[in-house]
């Protein structure tokens, strides 16, 4: 995960408004990568986790992308 | 006496009536005519019976040859014959052979033929059962993870989220 650029602007998946201190997490994180701020969408669909878009980069820590995970390493 | 009279009388007559010179020229005419019926007719008749004679041999001869090679044919169509039924006894054996060779190599070919088309089934079968193996476990398990959606869509508290997120940035944070 190489960030080709840092926007001033990260994009935030989850599936429910995160509290205080996990905001606080999520900013420290996307300070340490180079972003000033943070934009959030809320998606239920990914179920529960994170994911954050910066750049080009994405981190996906979903549920529904590791329960897709794991139906690809069953059929295989 | 009367009767040796009689006698005389008529031997004296008969000696009165031969001629001599008549008898004599009768017996030369005779030896004429019958000098000329042999030359004239006796020796055509007896050429023309010793011709007929030696025709009718050799007809008979012929006829002897042709019996002889009658049976000569009649011998040789025998062994011609004969040669010809052994021939074609031979011929006929041959034949069946050849049609039971070619009957083996019919059957064996048409079973080669059934085993190919139950190996290709078979194997067609295979695939297929496992094409739908494939399927069947695919629809399973997208079932499951959509029963899973659904369980953890309800199960997944806010807390656990939390930490799900947590545990996501401290990881992230410590690969890079």
């Amino acid at each position: 995960m190489t960030t080709k650029r840092c926007p001033a602007r990260a994009r935030i998946i989850v599936a429910r408004k995160p509290d205080a201190e996990t905001e606080s997490q999520i900013l420290e994180f996307i300070h340490s990568r180079g972003c000033e701020t943070a934009v959030y969408e809320i998606d239920e669909s990914i179920l529960g986790g994170i994911i954050i878009h910066i750049g080009d980069t994405v981190f996906d820590g979903s549920v529904k992308t590791r329960l897709e995970k794991i139906k690809h390493g069953v059929i295989a | 006496m009367v009767l040796d009279f009689v006698e005389m009388q008529l031997l004296i007559g008969i000696g009165e009536l031969i001629e001599w010179e008549s008898i004599v020229s009768h017996l030369i005419a005779l030896l004429i005519l019958t000098i000329g019926l042999y030359i004239l007719l006796f020796r055509p008749v007896k050429r023309m019976i010793q011709e007929r004679q030696e025709k009718i041999k050799k007809i008979e001869k012929e006829n002897a040859d042709l019996n002889a090679e009658v049976k000569h044919m009649k011998d040789s169509t025998s062994t011609v014959l004969s040669e010809a039924k052994k021939e074609a006894a031979i011929i006929h054996e041959n034949a069946v052979k050849v049609a039971n060779q070619k009957a083996d190599d019919i059957v064996a070919e048409a079973r080669k033929q059934a085993k190919s088309l139950v190996e290709r089934t078979e194997q067609e079968l295979d695939e297929e059962r496992n094409n739908l193996q494939d399927d069947i476990e695919k629809q399973i398990t997208d079932v499951s993870l959509a029963v899973a959606e659904k369980i953890l869509s309800r199960k997944i508290t806010p807390e656990d989220d939390k930490k799900l997120i947590a545990d996501c940035l401290a990881k992230w944070s410590k690969d890079s």
